[in-house]
């Protein structure tokens, strides 16, 4: 008896996944848990394990496609079973489905590096302009690219670069040296999201500096009583920025449509770089935890982001995100808002520098530079301040925070 | 898309047009041809057919004369009746198996002569003197060319002929002037001088064959020379002049001076012109010029719905043209999206050795300002030609950046059937790398197109690179 693969819900809100790659090929033996395929939601990636022990007979979704949870990835039984496909997926599913898929083929195949079908003189002439063929149209038999078709997109291109504008198609040039990789699926998704958030969020930035010097101490003083754990900047932060929204909830908030959504939860999101990529786990209800709470819910967050591990659930749900670069060195930046959250908040590194104190004595201080970019859409200048002013002054003295 | 049920009216069942018919009928449409004479025109009945058919006798006359060369002893006498009764079947086999094609396409093949009375009817007088008016929407113009009769001092002199008239002979002629140097007046010459025929050709321009790449004509006129045929070009001949059993001709030098030949037949080749005055074009509107009837790239005239191919057009008059534009006629007349490209289209003269030719000239090429790069490879180092005992040369003219193929250039032994790849990877966009990547069968004289492609960069094995 065949057994289906079926695209699993890895989150609440995961309402469908993107195909990777295919760990198995058709006819390989399987044993029950060995990894199939590779599989990306808009949140993380994970892989689809094989539920029964036999040889992988059919792949259903190939890579780059977008199934649908529950949607039919691929079937495994036994050798020689003859397996009907459509068994237990009602048949308009299917036809849907298979019809999607064909609709999309073509660019697929041209995005995914698949045939690209083109004159030898076409070619020839692409590689040496630097054209990437894969964004141009064939003007020849059944849409075959000609070299008539590459000539054009290189002056387009030129056109495009003399003018500066960047909507015509961009030429990447490639040289004989050159790595070409394929994006990961990770790497397509932050791809899209950031360009989304960019395109469609009106971003703003406003900067600050801080001076750390008690928010140094206090946490010198927690790692010096707790020994069994150890108290970052980040989960301090976290408890500042979560105290600070609750205080100021229009910016704990999401745009939906004609509506603002002004969140009761506070759930803060956690930029974690990894190899190659980002993911942000959220650690929720920040506000009404202890910062020892915090502090192990983040430890466990990037462990387990950094191994894989995390669940769809973990990563979504955030209201506001924390992205710390100060242990790279940088003083401040213009982070890109983690839509549908209203702000995020960019963190510098902490750098002892001279300042004016009240008392007009130039003393030493450790200064952090805060950058808070957020939608103009939901919030303007004032209250973004309000916000920003809040997190300075918690860390420039904590104890505000009782207030 | 406008499918079918449409009337579609071709007139004129030469290549152009019975292929035109017939790819219509495929698509649905309910075809009426109108043939004057017999269907297959000019090309089945006195063009292309029967000159190659005549051209295999003298090629197979002039093998068994050499016959001892290859070891083959045999006492040769030519049988010309015989010849032409052979190239009379070749001829009524291929017509009544186009017949027969129609037939089962099911064209309506109608006789007689068509003349336009307004931009959808058309009047049909058949032989016998009856008329039929019939409508249609659609109409393919394909009628053809005929011989055009210069306006010579004498040009009615009874030993005077034109293509039809040639092959038409019931004997060889001992002494034939050809007046026009073009394909058709070349492969007559062959044609005759193999027979044994003394041919001298006249031709006003400064070379024959003049669309053929001049390095390679040359050759084959030499070749010819070889066999006897005198060329004389930049001349001109002034008059013709009945003596009785032979008739004089006067040309007018290159060099000025008057010479006189005294032949038995004085064959006219200076060109075709239109075959479109019984058409009445004007009485449906249709743009021509002096009986060249205006076309585009989709084979339509002005008049919407009245399509143009072939010969008519004054332009190609190759039959492989008007096939090739039958087809896009008919497709766009029954709605769908067709263009002609003229790329691809292979000239063949056949001449002996063939000479065949597809794309741009080193000539044209010179003119054009491109910048390109000349491979060449002779048959005398290829195995198949030297078994046949043929020579030549395959030239390949190629971009310089690219190596991209512009043209093509073969005499040799099947240099007309060779062609045909040449001109596919012209279609493609080819360069010369798909032709060196292509294995190509030994041992062949398409070889010998592999080591031409080699030798554009200097890599023929078969040769020493120069």
């Amino acid at each position: 008896m065949a057994t289906e693969i079926k695209m699993p819900q890895l989150g609440l809100t995961m309402t469908e996944g993107l195909i990777g790659k295919w760990k198995k090929q058709v006819g390989d033996t399987v044993k029950k848990g060995d990894v199939l395929v590779e599989i990306t939601t808009d949140k993380l990636s994970s892989e689809i394990e094989s539920e029964a022990e036999g040889v992988l007979l059919a792949i259903i979704a190939k890579e780059g496609d977008e199934v649908p949870v529950q949607g039919l990835v691929a079937v495994v039984g036994e050798a020689n079973e003859k397996i009907n496909i459509a068994s237990g997926v009602p048949q308009a599913e299917i036809k849907a489905e298979s019809a999607a898929r064909e609709e999309k083929a073509p660019v697929i195949e041209k995005t995914m590096g698949g045939r690209i079908i083109a004159s030898p003189l076409a070619k020839k002439t692409a590689a040496k302009m630097g054209v990437d063929l894969s964004g141009i149209t064939g003007s020849g038999p059944n849409g075959r690219i000609i070299q008539k078709d590459v000539l054009s997109q290189g002056q387009k291109a030129k056109a495009a670069v003399s003018r500066g504008i960047e909507d015509a198609a961009v030429v990447v040039p490639a040289g004989s040296g050159d790595i070409i990789k394929p994006l990961s699926s990770m790497r397509k998704v932050i791809g899209r999201r950031m360009t989304e958030s960019k395109h469609s969020a009106p971003h703003v930035t406003i900067t600050t500096e801080a001076n750390v010097d008690k928010t140094i101490a206090l946490r010198n003083k927690l790692n010096s009583i707790n020994s069994d754990m150890r108290f970052t900047y980040t989960d301090i932060l976290v408890k500042m920025a979560a105290t600070a929204l609750r205080n100021i909830p229009r910016m704990n908030s999401s745009i939906d449509g004609d509506n603002i959504i002004i969140h009761d939860r506070i759930n803060i999101g956690v930029a974690v770089a990894l190899e190659d990529g980002l993911l942000v786990p959220v650690v929720r209800d920040a506000d009404r935890k202890g910062l020892k709470a915090i502090c192990s819910d983040t430890k466990e967050l990037i462990e387990k982001a950094r191994g894989n591990k995390l669940t769809g659930d973990e990563l979504i749900g955030g209201t506001f995100t924390i992205s710390n670069l100060g242990g790279y060195d940088i003083d401040a930046f213009t982070p890109i808002i983690n839509l549908p959250e209203c702000a995020i908040l960019g963190v510098g590194r902490i750098v002892r520098k001279p300042i004016v104190n009240e008392n007009d004595e130039i003393v030493v201080a450790s200064m952090m530079t805060l950058s808070l970019s957020f939608d103009h859409r939901i919030a303007d200048g004032a209250l973004a301040a309000q916000l920003l002013k809040l997190i300075k002054n918690y860390l420039e003295d904590p104890d505000q925070m009782y207030l | 898309m406008d499918i079918g049920n449409k009337k579609i009216m071709v007139i004129g069942g030469g290549p152009g047009g019975y292929v035109a018919a017939i790819r219509a009928a495929q698509l649905g449409g309910e075809v009426i041809l109108i043939e004057k004479d017999r269907i297959g025109g000019t090309c089945l009945n006195v063009g292309c057919i029967p000159t190659k058919a005549l051209l295999h006798t003298a090629e197979i006359y002039e093998e068994a004369v050499h016959g001892a060369d290859y070891g083959v002893i045999a006492n040769v006498r030519l049988d010309f009746a015989k010849a032409q009764e052979r190239k009379t079947a070749v001829t009524n086999q291929l017509v009544s198996g186009v017949e027969g094609l129609l037939a089962v396409n099911k064209v309506k093949v109608i006789s007689g002569v068509a003349s336009f009375i307004s931009n959808d009817t058309i009047e049909v007088k058949a032989a016998n003197g009856g008329t039929e008016t019939i409508k249609a929407d659609r109409f393919i113009i394909a009628t053809g060319s005929v011989p055009v009769k210069p306006p010579l001092p004498g040009i009615e002199s009874k030993q005077c002929i034109d293509s039809t008239g040639a092959l038409n002979l019931q004997e060889v002629p001992k002494t034939m002037v050809v007046i026009g140097g073009g394909v058709i007046g070349v492969e007559i010459a062959t044609l005759y001088s193999t027979l044994g025929c003394k041919v001298i050709i006249i031709e006003m321009q400064n070379e024959i064959l003049p669309m053929m790449d001049g390095e390679l004509t040359r050759i084959i006129r030499s070749k010819l020379a070889l066999k006897g045929v005198d060329i004389y070009t930049g001349a001109k001949v002034t008059g013709i002049k009945d003596e009785g059993a032979e008739a004089k001709v006067a040309v007018q030098m290159s060099d000025g001076r008057s010479s006189v030949f005294s032949c038995e037949k004085v064959l006219i080749s200076v060109g075709r012109k239109t075959n479109t005055d019984a058409l009445a074009l004007d009485r449906a509107g249709i743009i021509n010029d002096r009986g060249r009837i205006t076309v585009n790239d989709k084979m339509e005239t002005n008049v919407k719905g009245i399509y143009a191919i072939g010969d008519c057009t004054g332009k190609g008059m190759l039959a492989h043209i008007a096939s090739a534009q039958g087809e896009v006629a008919a497709e766009n007349s029954l709605g769908h999206e067709s263009v002609f490209d003229i790329r691809t289209n292979p000239s063949c003269v056949y001449t002996n050795p063939e000479f065949a030719s597809v794309g741009l000239t080193e000539e044209m090429a010179k003119e054009q300002g491109l910048d390109y790069l000349v491979g060449k490879f002779p048959l005398s180092a290829n195995g198949r030609s030297l078994i046949m005992g043929g020579d030549g040369i395959i030239k390949f003219i190629v971009g310089k950046e690219y190596k991209e193929i512009l043209g093509v250039h073969i005499l040799g032994p099947r240099a007309t059937d060779l062609i045909a790849e040449c001109a596919l990877a012209i279609q493609m966009e080819g360069t010369i790398d798909e032709i060196i990547a292509t294995i190509h069968a030994h041992p062949t004289i398409s070889e010998a197109v592999r080591e031409a492609a080699l030798s554009v960069e200097k890599r023929a094995i078969h040769m020493p690179n120069k």
